[in-house]
């Protein structure tokens, strides 16, 4: 046989093994939203409330809404979040928006849920600084409060319930996007462009991590798969040591969860040291050091206009 | 039935009931439902488990096009552990610590599968991504270096072994991907090397896309072997074998615990059996004593009807008895009073006869004596009609004179006259005797005065002794000591009595002859003492206090009631005064009473009630 | 004391005793023209009037200061058994009858007040039967030899068993014991045996014990007799004493001792009346009243008249 045959041959049995299950347009590594889940609409109230109550931070400046803007995309927009008294934290913002759908939260994953990362944060003596006994006597004491939660959990105000409150209401912060509509079938909710961009996303392989429900946040992976992106960029911090500061294996240096893409665009600085300011910076930098590839900057673009279709459609939230 | 205390009856009930209650414990202690929520969350586990892996070999196949299948039982596996972990602990499946050892064993494993699978997650994606593009990166090699070729850019001999290699690497590195032998990636890295070498020299294009290539065949080679390890790792990892190990525990434990319940469910009816013939035991216990309290009651209101008219009848007899007593104390009193009135009496009867007796004697001795005289009387008569008559004859009447003096001088002789004066003479003496008595009588029991009066102690002394003389002469002598005493209220003849019982003590206690002394004085301002005192044989002290005691005697049976100094002390206690004695054997015997002077007798129909009490206390 | 007159030695000696002077000279008054009248005020002095000289009859009063009327005449009947005892009192003291009867053995019992002509009349048969009697050597009642043994049988009237057990038991051979249930009963044992000793029971709805005794004291006053009675009377005890000649009244309760007593008495006694028959005269007693006998029954006239004939014995 010829080599070109046969390479051919291989590179399609190697392709279509590679691409097995090819799905439709409904069968995409990336799956779409199904509206908002079931959540008791009294508990989501209550959370919301609390999301934007300041008085969960010890000096009562400082609400989850604080660093987690629901304008903003579910974050801050800064490079780093200021805390409750003036001290910067460590690590950039993740967003808000879907979180419930990832898989664990914070960059290293080191809360299994999100009530888990309500507690953590609230007596983060950086981010929110109190003592959950003290959030617990004032939301008692606050009259509202104390109705709001007697009506919705039987057993009124305890720290469970806070937590349980605030966590319903995130979960309801999830947002469709026309990319959603789209994989739902509705070919039209985005353009051939941005269709163009989907298919190099999925051609150069952003979406072997970037994939799933929450377009990311089901798995970890390192940052600087191809290439040492810390060596590149100096400073390091203990947060670039990721998973480590969790699991302590050498393994998993510089092992990040891998976030969500969806209302990337809204969501700068991106990485968790905020470095990447723009989309295209970001595209530029996961090409180098995740990919190892090189694509022309027509290819690029359209994957930025693709990432920007994975916005929540206005009133989503 | 035997007797039960009520504390007994509860402490038995109460144990009866812990014991069913225990036994039913111990039967609901098994929970079937439970048993089986329990093991439909194991076949869940076993069956998220066996999904999961075959999720991470589709995603390795690259069948799962995303890690969503890997990632969501991760949330699935949690909640069902902890459903089990709690279930479990309720079923009482944990009790032993093999169960929650075996518990822990699987969440140790399932974390270490998840961990594996993190990795294996983070592994793959790059594998395939390598695996996607190493072709694409072959061609680029190709490209460039036929771009070289073209423009004559560097050496094309080099050039064009290096893109041969390139390709036959990429081959190999195929190959190796589906067969994964260890000697294979050896061998290609040592290819990978020699066109790491060559590439060196080649225009700056074609190197970067060499090194591009290499990169990413280096990548495969080592993520390739890491990602089998993983998945070795990943299926040895013996979570099934842990869900099994906790099956087999749970169905040994739902066996035993079955066992035990049914078990305990024998226990349950046996006991249940032995409870319900207790309880008809004792339904029929109850029955008949109910039946029998029924018959008692009726019984019992029979009897009490009848009782009732028999406590009536009792009643009324003993009112009866009542008042009988109370008439035999009555005519006690009354005999007490009879028999020392009758001792009195007789001597009165005495007193009053023995004068009679030489009165009406002495009359008709008198009255026979008469005839003398009347002899004489007729004897001067005739004299006195011979005189007056003529022709009498002074022989005759000589005659006559010498019977008138002869009659006359045979009265002289027999003394006569004198004797007929001394008899009238002790005649009308005897009936001042009498006369005396009467007086006497009448002032003893004081029948012509009222009740209370003013009394004059002395007068009712005086008039006792005389009564009581008879048995006083020749006893003794009476001596009377008499004070200074105003008359005093009381009942004469009560106080009369009094003397005269003790005077007559008195004179029974001297066995020779003694002096009973009576003495009256003024006690107090408001006050007299009489005192009678004798010098008989006294009384000894053992016997002292008794004397006033009803019926006591020391006389012998049939002679005296006892009653009289119990009549004597009611008598002076109705008076308002004392009475006391001193006795000393041999030596004699002092009574002494202190009346009142103002006070008169109590209305006395208490000697009757207070006999009663006396007889009641006895 | 009054001083015997010249003519005093002939005429029989009469003793008086009592307490009172005035009534002495009334006896004496009363006594001295056909008597000679002895008097003393007590009983010690009375006593040695009867040692001194043979009295054929005395007349004592019962209630006197030191000696008694009754305590006097028992002695007096130890001293001088032939002297006719008799009570002259004013006061009649159940007890002192009885004694009288029992120990004083009294011919007659006289109350005071008296009528002069009753008394002299009573006096005079006393004293005839003294001077009868002075000559006789009497024996004072007592005790029984030993083994003596009297012919004469021992009747004993009663309707219960337990006297004559007692009686039997006592008399114990000395005579032959009778028993008769009713009077009926009584009267033809009479009639068939020579009866020596009658003891009779007196029962409240009895027979007329009484009667039957005087009666049959009167027809024949061999037959000593002894009356055991529950119940008592003065005025019926003056009467058994009078009419009857009671030798022995028994009230009860009656002991083994006083019954042993009064039955060797009386066996003794009634040998002495079998043995000495002008001895009977003492017990000369006084008529019953026509209207008291006319309340005894024929049959028990009938059968008292006939007494003595069937009995051989001579007419009383």
């Amino acid at each position: 046989m010829r080599p070109s045959l046969l390479r051919g041959l291989l590179l399609c049995a190697a392709f279509v093994i590679a691409r097995a299950g090819v799905a439709g347009p409904l069968d995409e590594p990336i799956k779409p939203l199904q509206g908002t889940p079931k959540l008791d609409p009294a508990r989501v109230e209550i959370g919301r409330k609390l999301f934007h109550d300041p008085r969960l931070s010890a000096n009562g400046k400082l609400a989850c809404a604080g660093c987690h803007d629901l304008a903003k995309g579910g974050v801050d927009g800064r490079f780093r979040s200021v805390g409750f008294d003036g001290q910067t934290v460590g690590i950039n913002t993740p967003t808000v928006l879907n979180s419930g759908l990832n898989f664990k939260q914070f960059w290293n994953g080191r809360a299994e849920s999100l009530e888990a990362q309500i507690e953590a944060v609230v007596a983060n003596p950086v981010e929110m600084g109190s003592k959950w006994e003290d959030v617990v006597t004032w939301i008692a004491k606050d009259k509202d409060y104390k109705d709001a939660f007697g009506k919705a959990y039987k057993d009124g105000v305890t720290k469970r319930n806070i937590v349980d409150a605030i966590a319903t209401f995130e979960r309801s912060l999830v947002t469709p996007s026309r990319f959603d509509r789209y994989l739902l079938g509705d070919q039209l909710a985005i353009s051939g462009e941005e269709k163009a961009g989907y298919a190099k996303f999925k051609q150069y392989g952003c979406i072997a991590c970037h994939q799933g429900q929450n377009i990311g946040g089901n798995m970890f992976q390192t940052f600087g798969v191809m290439g040492n992106y810390f060596q590149a960029r100096g400073n390091p911090t203990d947060a670039d040591l990721g998973r480590f500061g969790v699991t302590k294996r050498d393994g998993d240096k510089h092992v990040f969860k891998v976030p969500s893409l969806r209302n990337i665009a809204l969501t700068a600085p991106y990485f968790h040291d905020g470095s990447a300011a723009t989309l295209e910076d970001a595209v530029e930098v996961m090409f180098r050091y995740q990919l190892g590839r090189t694509a022309p900057a027509e290819d690029k673009e359209l994957i930025v206009k693709f990432l920007k279709t994975l916005t929540g459609e206005k009133g989503a939230w | 039935m035997r007797k039960f205390g009520l504390i007994q009856i509860g402490a038995l009930i109460g144990v009866l009931a812990l014991v069913l209650a225990f036994l039913y414990a111990k039967t609901r202690s098994y929970d079937a439902a439970a048993y089986f929520e329990n093991e439909a969350l194991l076949r869940q586990l076993r069956q998220v488990d066996a999904q999961w892996e075959l999720d991470g070999l589709r995603s390795k196949m690259g069948v799962n096009t995303h890690y969503d299948p890997l990632t969501d039982p991760l949330l699935t596996l949690e909640r069902l552990q902890r459903e089990f972990d709690e279930k479990g602990a309720e079923a009482g499946a944990g009790t032993d610590g093999g169960a929650s050892k075996a518990r822990d064993a699987l969440h140790q494993t399932i974390a270490q599968k998840t961990d594996l699978v993190e990795q294996f997650k983070s592994h793959n994606s790059i594998l395939r991504n390598s695996l996607a593009f190493i072709s694409i990166a072959a061609d680029d090699v190709q490209r460039r270096v036929s771009d070289a070729l073209a423009s004559r850019h560097g050496d094309s001999a080099a050039l064009a072994t290096v893109a041969l290699e390139t390709n036959r690497v990429l081959l190999d590195l195929l190959k190796y991907n589906l067969s994964s032998a260890d000697d294979r990636a050896a061998a290609i890295r040592a290819d990978l090397e020699r066109i790491d070498e060559r590439g060196r020299g080649l225009p700056r294009e074609v190197a970067a896309s060499v090194e591009i290539f290499l990169a990413h065949a280096h990548t495969i080679l080592r993520e390739h072997k890491t990602v089998g390890d993983l998945l070795s790792a990943i299926s040895a990892v013996p979570a099934g074998a842990r869900i099994d190990d906790l099956s087999d525990r749970l169905n040994k434990w739902q066996q035993e615990a079955t066992a035990q319940a049914q078990e305990y469910r024998s226990y349950l009816l046996g006991f249940s059996a032995v409870l319900i013939v207790l309880i008809v035991y004792f339904a029929y216990r109850l029955i008949g004593s109910y039946a029998e309290i029924a018959r008692v009651n009726d019984e019992l209101k029979q009897t009490n009807e009848g009782l009732e008219e028999k406590v009536t009848a009792r009643t009324a007899e003993l009112s009866k008895a009542l008042d009988d007593l109370k008439e035999s104390e009555a005519q006690l009193i009354q005999n007490e009073k009879m028999s020392s009135l009758g001792q009195m009496v007789a001597g009165v009867a005495h007193e009053i006869n023995t004068p009679l007796g030489y009165v009406k004697g002495n009359l008709e001795i008198v009255d026979s004596r008469m005839e003398q005289i009347e002899q004489v009387e007729g004897l001067c008569s005739d004299v006195a009609h011979m005189l007056s008559t003529e022709g009498a004859k002074a022989a005759d009447f000589r005659e006559r004179i010498q019977t008138v003096f002869d009659a006359a001088n045979a009265i002289r002789k027999l003394g006569l006259a004198k004797e007929l004066k001394d008899l009238v003479k002790d005649g009308v003496y005897g009936l001042g005797q009498i006369d005396d008595i009467v007086a006497n009588l009448r002032s003893f029991s004081r029948l012509d005065r009222a009740a209370n009066s003013k009394f004059d102690l002395h007068e009712g002394i005086n008039s006792t002794l005389m009564i009581a003389h008879n048995l006083l002469k020749n006893k003794g002598e009476v001596r009377r000591e008499f004070g200074d005493i105003p008359r005093v209220l009381c009942s004469p003849s009560q106080i009369n009595q009094v003397i005269l019982n003790l005077v007559t003590n008195a004179a029974q206690a001297l066995d020779e002859r003694g002096v009973i002394t009576i003495t009256t004085a003024r006690h107090d301002e408001e006050r007299v003492r009489i005192e009678v005192a004798d010098t008989g044989h006294g009384i000894p002290a053992d016997v002292l206090p008794k004397i006033f005691d009803p019926f006591f005697t020391t006389k012998d049976v049939g002679k005296g009631t006892g009653l009289g100094l119990a009549i004597v002390r009611k008598i002076i206690d109705q008076h308002g005064g004392t009475i006391d004695v001193r006795s000393e054997v041999g030596k004699g015997t002092h009574f002494t009473i202190v009346l009142p002077i103002g006070r008169a007798a109590v209305e006395s129909r208490e000697d009757v009630e207070f006999l009663e009490q006396q007889l009641q206390a006895a | 004391m009054t001083a015997t007159s010249p003519e005093a030695e002939t005429k029989p000696r009469v003793l008086f005793l009592d307490d009172e002077e005035r009534i002495l000279k009334t006896m004496s008054a009363l006594f001295r023209s056909k008597y000679d009248v002895l008097t003393a005020t007590e009983g010690a002095a009375a006593l040695e009037h009867l040692q001194r000289a043979h009295v054929h009859a005395v007349v004592s009063d019962q209630r006197m200061p030191g000696m008694t009327g009754v305590d006097f005449l028992r002695k007096a009947r130890q001293l001088s058994p032939g002297t006719v005892r008799m009570l002259l009192t004013g006061y009649s003291d159940l007890q002192a009858i009885v004694g009288s009867i029992n120990d004083g053995e009294i011919f007659r019992y006289i109350s005071k007040p008296w009528q002069n002509d009753q008394l002299q009349a009573t006096v005079a048969e006393a004293v005839a039967i003294g001077v009868k009697l002075a000559n006789v050597k009497v024996a004072a009642s007592g005790p029984l030899r030993l083994n003596q043994r009297i012919d004469q049988a021992l009747l004993v009237l009663s309707s219960q068993k337990e006297l004559v057990d007692q009686v039997t038991a006592l008399a114990d051979g000395t005579c032959e014991v009778q028993r008769a249930r009713t009077l009926r009963e009584a009267v033809v044992i009479l009639q068939i045996k020579d009866v020596g000793v009658i003891v009779a029971e007196a029962n409240a709805e009895s027979e007329d014990v009484a009667l039957f005794l005087k009666l049959l004291k009167q027809k024949y006053p061999e037959t000593v007799t002894l009356l055991v009675t529950p119940t008592a009377d003065a005025e019926g005890a003056i009467e058994l004493i009078n009419q009857a000649q009671l030798f022995r009244f028994l009230a009860p309760p009656v002991t083994p001792t006083m019954l042993k007593e009064s039955l060797d008495a009386a066996i003794s006694h009634a040998l002495a009346l079998r043995a000495t028959p002008v001895l009977l005269e003492r017990h000369t007693v006084q008529a019953v009243s026509k209207e008291r006998e006319a309340q005894a029954g024929s049959w028990l006239l009938d059968g008292l008249r006939t007494l003595r004939s069937r009995l051989g014995l001579s007419a009383s």
